[in-house]
């Protein structure tokens, strides 16, 4: 339900808010839902890109690796 | 006991559906075949949000304020007057361009577009504004400020819509003249709408002194609001700071400029056909 319900903020942080809003939910959101940061860096960038680099679908990418990489070093357990 | 902190479990599919993250990311990839496909349905669906945006902020910024303490007021006082100053000095170079012109040319009358997004929610500092090629917008058209200054120039259009690259965009580069004595300089964009732009040590010029765009009239962009000065380097960075507000603009004006203006506006790549 939260990872959820932060997926939904951060998509719509993407659209109305500045993008240091948006980053902060992304990374919040990204351990549940590694997607998150790539789809809110690429509507940035499909939204307010007006050519030279994208950074934000760059940041994204490097965003959802990471997370990616986090969740496969995670241990299962944190008590035992 | 073994307890389960954070399940493995797929990031794509849960119990057999998508996950958040995979439907956000098709959200995304829909809105970016749109943009390509239909630029300006893609403009029209988000022209509410932008509205719905501008709006939250400026009840925020309403409920907020009630908060605001002594010491702050002070300050927005104190930053009130500087303001003030500084639209001393700029009608000061108004009346000077009017002097020089000789009179108002009303047959140059520009393409009047409300703000539907701008900086900071816009973090490649464009404006996305309401007039397209149905109101006669093309590239390359300059957009104006309330105060007649350039804030940047018209990099897409759509029927109804247009996006504006302002000058502070990164790596756009503008040809500008220095104070009165109109050296010329290069105003580099630094983003966050904020100017850099390096002069030789040789160059006298102070906090305060105006950025103008060359040509007739010599329009101000911006003003000096800070010198780096380090004396193991051969040239001084002066910080600029533009002379309109783009976080809280409204409405610009968008026209056709002559070639001086536009020859020293369009030196940037990502003006280059």
């Amino acid at each position: 339900m939260m990872p959820t319900l932060g997926t939904i903020a951060t998509v719509i942080s993407s659209a109305l808010f500045p993008w240091q809003l948006t980053t902060v939910l992304a990374i919040s959101v990204a351990v549940y839902e590694p997607l998150v940061p790539l789809a809110s860096g690429l509507l940035i960038d499909v939204v307010y890109y007006a050519g030279g680099t994208p950074w934000a679908t760059i940041l994204g990418v490097l965003g959802t690796v990471l997370a990616y990489v986090v969740r496969g070093r995670l241990s299962l357990s944190a008590f035992q | 006991m073994k307890r389960t902190y954070l399940a493995r479990r797929n990031a794509l599919l849960e119990g057999g559906r998508p996950s958040a993250g995979v439907v956000a990311l098709a959200i995304a990839v829909v809105l970016m075949l749109m943009r390509v496909i239909a630029p300006n349905q893609f403009f029209a669906v988000l022209a509410p949000v932008f509205g719905f945006s501008t709006a939250f902020s400026e009840r925020t910024h309403s409920a907020l304020s009630g908060f605001v303490g002594s010491a702050t007021l002070v300050e927005e006082a104190d930053q009130l007057r500087a303001e003030n100053a500084n639209l001393q000095i700029q009608l000061e170079a108004l009346r000077r361009q009017v002097a020089q012109v000789g009179a108002i040319d009303n047959a140059s009358e520009s393409i009047v577009a409300g703000v539907l997004a701008r900086p900071p929610a816009s973090p490649y500092d464009t404006l996305i504004v309401n007039a397209g090629s149905d109101a006669g917008v093309t590239e390359k058209m300059t957009a104006f400020g309330a105060d007649a200054a350039p804030i940047g120039v018209v990099s897409e259009v759509a029927p109804r819509y247009s996006r504006i690259t302002l000058l502070s965009s990164p790596d756009m580069v503008t040809q500008a003249w220095l104070g009165s004595a109109h050296t010329p300089v290069q105003l580099v964009g630094e983003g966050g709408s904020a100017f850099s732009v390096n002069i030789p040590r040789t160059v006298s010029t102070r906090i305060g002194d105006l950025i103008l765009l060359p040509g007739p009239g010599a329009i101000p962009v911006g003003q000096v609001v800070r010198i780096d000065d380090d004396p193991a380097l051969p040239v001084m960075v002066l910080r600029v700071q533009p002379v309109q507000n783009v976080f809280s603009i409204t409405w610009v004006g968008i026209r056709d400029v002559g070639a001086t203006l536009r020859s020293a506006l369009a030196t940037s790549t990502l003006l280059m056909p």
